[in-house]
């Protein structure tokens, strides 16, 4: 200790002619002693909490999947009440829900201003107030007592719709193990290093044991056996109330160096641990965890008294005001109406800041709401901007950056837009602190680069990405044709074989080729239409036959089909007036008494149609007689589908299948070949009578 | 061994081909826009020279002294620095598909670096022996590296800088080239 | 003379046999250029260079069949990067408008889609969904914007439109351009708030 305040007295004098040798100090390299402004929040007590005309409440919060409002609009909902759920296309998703900040009613869903820097709209929920503040005691139904295991911690996390509140917004449930032992010191966050900000310091000293005792709960449930508190030096109050809640418990309270970014995640750890966490990897790897002392009260509040997150601490503060405040905020609470509660000194004309001065952002409406990880809202009238000189190589931006990158060579990059080079310098390790364009001399604004920068990137990145996925799903589609020629090749092949098997039995293939011809040139019109129709039902069963040929494409046909196509192909037979003598039909099964019967039936059905298309024109060419033959058995079909009875109800459905299934194409192709085959077997026949 | 370590310091930086002695300097304001190209460049050239100065030690001293035929060395040479970069092209693509990606089009390009053949000629010259050679050219090769990278990586900053308009292009890194040109003549007080 | 005819022959020859040996025991298969070439097309297979996709364009570039400037989705800058590999002349690109326009994907109005797969057939990646007499839609994420499916539309309810711009896949803007982003003030203005230490401890 002794050592300590040596260096300290040393550093002090030192100080005097090199300013940054405070900077020894500490563990991490870089950082910036601003001026902080915190009195002038810190003077008026805490603000009791103001209900505004309108809440807005985001639907989509910084991070996480897409919710969507579950109780109706216009309806009444009271404090605490549950409001969103997972939207309609995701319903297994997890989405932090959002919670009644006060009673009221919904008023509408529309889109409104969210605090973000692009100044776009989204969806957010309209809440009018009704000033009574009726709240659901227990909102989230919890017995107060503890969690002992990671899972129920994390359920009453998710359900209290806790983020980081420090800034970056994860949800904090997300965050957590899913098994004890994995984390061996918690940490929590009480170093508020931004100017201007004091909404932590204020919760410190007003809610300090709500904050170590809900650090303990993580701690239990989570199985840690260290809990460590950091908290800056110049914050002697809150350092005093912490330590005092800290006794007796497995906390201690470290107390670190005033120095920004002291309060950022990676700066913190390595100043309480020692710890440097390495490119690309969390503190969770290294047992790691790490909260904000808002979100441990946060945590107590939701354990104890299932009270979910719908207010928070934030600090209005900014030289345009004369009493600025601290205030227990409903979450939805626009900024202007803060603003205003603060007696500005002048009508606030200009945009209100987000955040502090270091890694804040100018909001573009002042009508933004509150939202969880708002900590400040800052009222700074406009003062004019500097200009931006060429950048002079000094490297003083190089000795303030915390996370030891380059930040000179990082512009220099951006600059000249070469992304690859802003990326290999580890652009994504930078965490926008704007130490680098606090100290730069020819006021760069340096974060601004590198904020475009990292845009680029990842647009670059997401652009090759979906480059290579257009890639691979053309070059699949390519397979996939390829393939599909293939298959329709071997299907046509196997079809042909069938046929020439089918037909070459009685006679052979010229033979059939030449009668078939011959048929379909015949004048006759009954005859025409009587193959017209035999070519239909020959159709079915070419397509039945195919399918047996070629079983790894198409399933075997199953028996009472076939039966059905016996049926059919008999019913043709009939109508043609060929007397097929059924026992030489070498295709008839065992039953074919009753589909004799139900054959004729059918043909009855079908005669009665038939006589409409026998007055059509036949073509000569045996190509467009199979055509208008499929065609017409099609009209058929339908025709006879009405008049048909029951009893031939099975041999109706296999006679409308292919209709429905076939392409136009393959009916065609069908029809010609059924064509074939029976003009086969009419010769078998007539060799048969003769 | 002390020799050898000296005609390596004298060719790599006090006698630097391309700055003092003035030889290849079409890759080096050519393929000098961009680090990696320059990198690749020279690293393939390192290869090249070091087997051709070889290479053309050996055919000058068994094949053309005893044959008395010193005056057709330059043909000669261009000869076996052809295959070599053909052959060294050849291989390369076979079994580094990657470093080859790199090297592209820069490889065919050596042939007609006038290094290549100064170095041989040189050699010849300065009487060197078999190690001597192959140390001289691989001495010449790496101070031809260096400087086609710290020329490339000049150059890429110039590039973004903010030059006066009748400078920008290539005026700029002429300048460049002649102030490197200078600092390495400095290097020339080392060797006495 | 004799003495230098006859060396110089068996170097050549010797140095033949070494390229002919080389080039059999060193042969590699495939086109490394053609890959290459790949890799830089945009991907999006509209076939707008008169080739029925981006690798077929580039097997016909590495074997310098085809001019360098036909990919219009590339722009010059994809013709540039051709022409740098393929060691081809750089052309000026054909088409008029060569700057890159906001990507843009394909919108089918389902209310006027009569389900009749043509655009199905046409897209080269297989991103719309649908079938007969059903309804399509396009799979946003897999569009590449080739603008194919729009002419073959009999009814034409396709359009294309650029992606909306959202909270989501907002960009900071480059503060090299003119208009000054909102945050460049902020942080001027703390410099101004709170100057540097340096300065502080002197005074």
């Amino acid at each position: 200790m002794s050592t300590s305040l040596n260096l300290h007295s040393l550093v002090a004098k030192i100080s005097l002619i090199y300013p940054m040798a405070k900077r020894w100090l500490y563990s991490f390299n870089g950082g910036i002693f601003p001026k902080y402004h915190k009195s002038i929040s810190l003077q008026n007590p805490i603000k009791e909490t103001l209900i505004p005309e309108r809440l807005i409440l985001p639907l989509k919060q910084t991070i996480g999947q897409k919710a969507e409002l579950i109780v109706p609009i216009g309806s009444y909902v009271k404090k605490n009440q549950l409001l969103t759920g997972p939207a309609k296309e995701n319903k297994n998703a997890t989405i932090v829900p959002i919670h009644a900040p006060t009673s009221g009613t919904i008023e509408s869903v529309a889109s409104h201003v969210v605090p973000h820097a692009s100044g776009l709209e989204q969806l957010s929920i309209i809440l009018k107030p009704d000033f009574k503040d009726d709240a659901i005691e227990n909102a989230l139904n919890v017995s107060g007592k503890a969690p002992q295991n990671p899972q129920q911690l994390k359920k009453i996390l998710l359900n209290s719709g806790i983020i980081g509140m420090g800034g970056a917004g994860f949800p904090t449930y997300a965050k957590l193990p899913a098994e004890a032992g994995q984390i061996n010191t918690l940490l929590i966050n009480g170093a508020e290093c931004e100017p201007f900000i004091t909404c932590d310091d204020l919760l410190m000293q007003t809610h300090a044991e709500e904050i170590i005792q809900g650090a303990i709960m993580v701690a239990n449930a989570l199985g840690i056996p260290k809990i460590i508190c950091g908290i800056e030096s110049n914050k002697p109050i809150a350092i005093q109330v912490i330590q005092k809640a800290c006794k007796g418990t497995i906390a201690t309270v470290s107390i670190v160096e005033t120095v920004y970014p002291m309060g950022g995640e990676k700066q913190l750890i390595q100043e309480l641990t020692g710890i440097e966490i390495p490119v690309k990897t969390h503190a969770l790897n290294r047992g790691l965890l790490m909260f904000n002392v808002a979100t441990y009260a946060a945590i107590f509040k939701a354990i104890t008294l299932g009270k979910p997150l719908t207010s928070r601490l934030v600090t209005v503060s900014g030289f345009g005001l004369k009493s600025a405040y601290n205030m227990d905020t409903l979450i939805g609470t626009p900024f202007e109406a803060l603003a205003e509660a603060a007696k500005p000194t002048q009508t606030i004309d200009y945009p209100l800041v987000m955040g502090g001065p270091m890694m804040g952002f100018k909001v573009q409406s002042n009508q933004v709401p509150v939202v969880k990880t708002t900590n400040c809202i800052l009222v700074n009238p406009p003062e004019p901007s500097k200009i931006q000189m060429p950048c002079i190589r000094c490297g003083e931006c190089m000795d303030a950056c915390p996370m030891n990158l380059l930040p000179q060579q990082m512009f220099w990059h951006s600059q000249a837009h070469e992304f690859d080079k802003v990326e290999k310098l580890n652009v994504f390790d930078c965490i926008e602190c704007g130490c680098c364009s606090y100290v730069c001399p020819s006021s760069i604004p340096l974060v601004q680069y590198y904020r475009h920068a990292k845009s680029e990137i990842k647009a670059l990145h997401a652009e090759q990405k979906a480059t290579d996925l257009a890639k691979q799903r053309h070059e699949f589609k390519l397979t996939r044709i390829a393939r599909e020629k293939l298959e329709r090749e071997a299907r046509l092949k196997a079809k042909k074989e069938a046929v020439k098997n089918r037909a070459t039995p009685p006679a052979d293939s010229e033979d059939t080729v030449k009668t078939s011809t011959d048929i379909a040139k015949k004048p006759s019109a009954a005859a025409a239409a009587a193959a017209r129709a035999a070519a239909a039902k020959r159709a079915v069963l070419t397509k039945g036959s195919s399918g047996e040929t070629q079983t790894q494409t198409t399933k075997p046909i199953p028996e009472a089909r076939r039966k059905a196509i016996e049926m059919a192909q008999k019913s043709a037979a009939a109508k043609t007036g060929s007397k097929i003598e059924p026992t030489k039909d070498p295709r008839v099964s065992a039953k074919r008494a009753a589909a004799l019967a139900a054959a004729k039936k059918q043909a009855q059905a079908k005669k009665d149609s038939a006589t409409e298309t026998v007055e059509q024109p036949v073509k000569t060419d045996p190509r467009e007689a199979a055509k208008q033959a499929a065609m017409a058995a099609a009209k058929k079909r339908a025709l006879a589908k009405k008049d048909s009875t029951i009893k031939t109800a099975s041999a109706e459905e296999t006679t409308e299948k292919p209709v429905k299934k076939d392409p136009r194409e393959a009916a065609k192709q069908a029809a010609m070949a059924a064509a074939k085959k029976r003009a086969a077997e009419r010769k078998a026949n007539k060799q048969e009578n003769s | 061994m002390q020799e050898y370590v000296m005609i390596l310091v004298s060719t790599v930086l006090v006698n630097n081909f391309v700055l003092v002695k003035f030889l290849g300097l079409c890759p080096f304001m050519g393929v000098s826009k961009k680090t990696n190209a320059a990198l690749g460049m020279g690293l393939a050239t390192t290869f090249v020279l070091t087997l051709s100065s070889v290479l053309s030690y050996i055919i000058y001293s068994y094949l053309l002294q005893p044959f008395g035929l010193e005056y057709l060395q330059t043909i000669a040479f261009i000869l076996a620095i052809a295959a070599v970069v053909g052959f060294t092209e050849m291989a390369i693509h076979k079994t580094s598909p990657a470093l080859y990606q790199v090297l592209g089009i820069y490889l065919p390009l050596i042939t007609t670096n006038c290094a290549v053949l100064g170095v041989a000629l040189l050699n010849v010259g300065e009487k060197n022996n078999f190690i001597e050679s192959a140390v001289f050219g691989f001495g010449a090769s790496i101070g031809f590296t260096l400087v086609m990278v710290l020329f490339a990586s000049l150059r890429e900053r110039i590039d973004v800088a903010d030059v006066p308009a009748p400078f920008k292009g290539a005026p700029i890194a002429l300048i460049t080239a002649g102030l490197m040109s200078m600092a390495f003549m400095g290097f020339g007080g080392m060797a006495h | 003379m004799l003495a230098a005819i006859i060396i110089f022959i068996g170097l050549s020859l010797l140095f033949g046999l070494l390229l002919g040996y080389a080039a059999i025991r060193f042969k590699v298969e495939g086109n490394p250029i053609a890959e290459q070439i790949d890799k830089v097309l945009p991907q999006t297979q509209c076939g707008q260079c008169g080739f029925p996709g981006c690798k077929p364009y580039a097997e016909a570039l590495s074997k310098e069949e085809t001019e360098v400037n036909l990919c219009t989705p590339g722009g010059n800058e994809v013709m540039i990067l051709i022409s740098e590999i393929t060691g081809l002349e750089p052309k000026e690109m054909d088409a008029e408008d060569t700057e890159v326009k906001p990507k843009e994907t394909a919108y089918i109005d389902e209310d006027v889609c009569i389900g009749c797969v043509l655009c199905i057939k046409e897209c080269p990646v297989d991103a719309i969904l649908g079938a007969t007499k059903l309804m399509h839609t396009v799979i946003q994420d897999e569009c590449t914007g080739c603008e194919k499916c729009v002419p073959v539309c009999p009814v034409d309810c396709i359009d294309m439109l650029p992606a909306k711009s959202s909270v989501e896949n907002w960009a900071w803007p480059d503060p090299t351009q003119p208009a000054a982003p909102p945050l460049l003030k902020i942080l001027n203005s703390q410099t101004e708030i709170s100057p540097a230490p340096q300065k502080e401890v002197k005074k």
